[in-house]
């Protein structure tokens, strides 16, 4: 008898934890549609995917409002180009620039061989750090500046022709304080592009004594 | 002599499920080598994603799929006793996992989505050569446990292939940004080396295996087991990574729905209690799959949002969830043990053929 009770128990339990389940997934499944019926006035529509959740997102709020849902999709969904440029033109649009990081580095996942996106993620990064020196954050600072460098670096070697990549580079060097070689970027600016404002006038000043 | 070539030209179709047309089309993924290129040339390939009718088209194959599992694992003659843990305890487990997860969707749903993309292109190799080794046992071919490995191994290697393309896709994106991979070294030419000799491996050793068969066991292996490793390879090895994955979701599901749904009607009609046909039990299934598919995708969404979950956690922690719980149902469901309800529908129609 007694051995008859002891395999029954589990029995008896993966029976309750699978009413438990199901009551669970049925009470989910019914408010989701009860909640789909008073937010947007119709049961769920069939959709694919975080497209069509963007696309009614966008539709509904306001650009500010939804960059922590894209966000948390830019995280989740981090190997689609699509979500990481979603976030990127709304943070654009609502001068969110830890998102515009995000976006960039989301968009880097997908083409890592961008040199343009590199120096894009290299500027806003030497912006950020700019901002931390201002308020006195030394440390925050240093950090977005070599990784700023890391960018700026890597765009560079992948396009070595581009003068505003060479600025972009010249001017993380300067933030560094790695003079010397800002310098070289800024004058190999200026051998790609005589006209460059910014390099002549970082050669002047600061740079004037390198 | 006269009997070898007689065994040998049998073997080629196969013993089919329906008709060959329709098992080399269908479950075989021959329909993909016709839609594909006529997609391509007839219309621009972003066509696949303005279409309005896509998210019904993926309801229909790709959801439905999903849900297919889970359906056949409730129908399945005898699951419940053989798989007691599967069926009664691992919907909550998972359940519970994924509302777990939800609270820190910004640090976590990273991983569950790479679990789920790497193990995606798993999953469908493993399908391929389930199907393929599914069709030498039905056609009477038996493969000795080296054709058998051999097998396995050039199914996966579209898997391999994914996993070298796209770095972000698996474990080395767990600890380095794929940009930083790339800038310190750059390796790529040889990865690409690599990854085209995969194709290439993946497109030939099939038939190389096919002629060893045949020149070996005296009998050749149904053609429908190489073109279903095939085609599995083709989606991979000649689209970019994303093409092959959207051609892929689609191509799989169909096929998959189609098995499954072989597989269940021919359980439903063996009963001795039975008395519906064929076409009733298929649309009972496949009913029961677009209703459990759609509220899956569709609603437990919502209902996560109804908790307070952001929206884009919600759907995509869900889809991954229910990609996860599809491929581990979907590696107990196919068994081909002894005495097991798949066997038989397998080997029904083998046995006393001489095919």
């Amino acid at each position: 008898m007694t051995q008859v009770t002891r395999r029954a128990r589990p029995i008896d339990r993966s029976a309750q934890l699978f009413v438990v389940g199901n009551v669970l997934l049925a009470v989910l499944l019914s408010g989701g549609i009860a909640h789909s019926v008073i937010s947007d006035g119709r049961p769920p529509k069939i959709r694919v995917g975080f497209a069509d959740t963007h696309r009614h997102l966008i539709d509904t709020r306001k650009h500010a409002e939804i960059i922590p849902d894209l966000q948390t999709a830019a995280s989740i969904n981090f190997d689609d180009g699509v979500t990481q440029l979603q976030l990127l033109s709304t943070a654009y649009k609502a001068h969110d620039t830890d998102s515009i990081v995000l976006g960039l580095r989301g968009l880097l996942n997908h083409a890592p061989d961008d040199s343009e996106l590199h120096g894009e993620l290299a500027t806003v990064l030497l912006g950020i750090g700019h901002a931390e020196d201002a308020l006195r954050h030394a440390e925050d600072a240093l950090r977005h500046f070599e990784d700023a460098l890391v960018h700026s670096s890597v765009a560079v070697r992948l396009n070595p022709d581009s003068s505003r990549l060479q600025i972009t580079q010249g001017a993380v060097m300067l933030a560094l304080e790695r003079n010397q070689e800002a310098a070289a970027s800024y004058r190999k600016a200026l051998e790609l592009n005589p006209d460059s404002e910014p390099a002549q006038r970082a050669l002047k000043y600061p740079l004037k004594n390198y | 002599m006269a009997i070898s070539s007689t065994l040998r030209s049998m073997g080629l179709i196969g013993r089919c499920f329906v008709h060959p047309i329709f098992d080399y089309l269908v479950i075989g993924g021959g329909l993909s080598l016709i839609v594909i290129p006529a997609v391509y040339l007839l219309a621009d390939p972003p066509v696949m994603r303005d279409f309005t009718m896509l998210p019904w088209f993926i309801l229909c194959s790709n959801s439905a799929h999903f849900a297919a599992s889970t359906v056949r694992l409730y129908t399945k003659p005898g699951s419940r006793d053989a798989l007691p843990f599967l069926t009664m305890v691992f919907p909550t487990v998972t359940l519970g996992v994924l509302t777990l997860c939800m609270f820190e969707a910004d640090v976590i749903g990273r991983y569950v989505q790479l679990i789920y993309l790497s193990w995606s292109p798993y999953h469908y190799a493993a399908q391929a050569y389930g199907l393929a080794v599914m069709y030498c046992v039905r056609s009477g071919c038996e493969l000795t446990q080296n054709q058998k490995r051999f097998l396995w191994w050039i199914a996966i290697l579209p898997f391999f292939k994914v996993l070298l393309v796209a770095t972000s896709k698996h474990v080395v994106a767990w600890h380095i940004p794929e940009q930083l991979v790339w800038s310190q070294v750059d390796w790529r030419g040889g990865v690409n080396l690599v990854t085209e000799v995969l194709g290439v491996l993946a497109m030939a050793l099939p038939l190389v295996l096919f002629a060893q068969v045949w020149l070996t066991n005296r009998r050749s292996m149904p053609l429908i087991s190489l073109l279903v490793i095939m085609t599995n390879g083709v989606w991979f090895v000649v689209f970019p990574l994303i093409d092959g994955f959207v051609w892929t979701t689609i191509f799989h599901g169909i096929q998959y729905l189609a098995i499954v749904m072989i597989f269940h009607v021919r359980d439903r009609v063996a009963r001795p209690e039975n008395k519906r046909g064929v076409v009733f039990h298929t649309i009972c299934f496949y009913g029961m799959c677009l209703v459990l598919g759609y509220a899956l995708f569709n609603c437990l969404p919502y209902g996560y949002q109804m908790l307070g979950f952001g929206a884009a956690e919600s759907v995509l922690l869900v889809i991954a969830a229910i990609n996860i719980h599809h491929f581990i149902v979907d590696g107990y469901i196919w068994k081909l043990g002894r005495g097991d309800a798949n066997r038989r529908v397998v080997e029904t129609v083998a046995i006393g053929t001489g095919a």
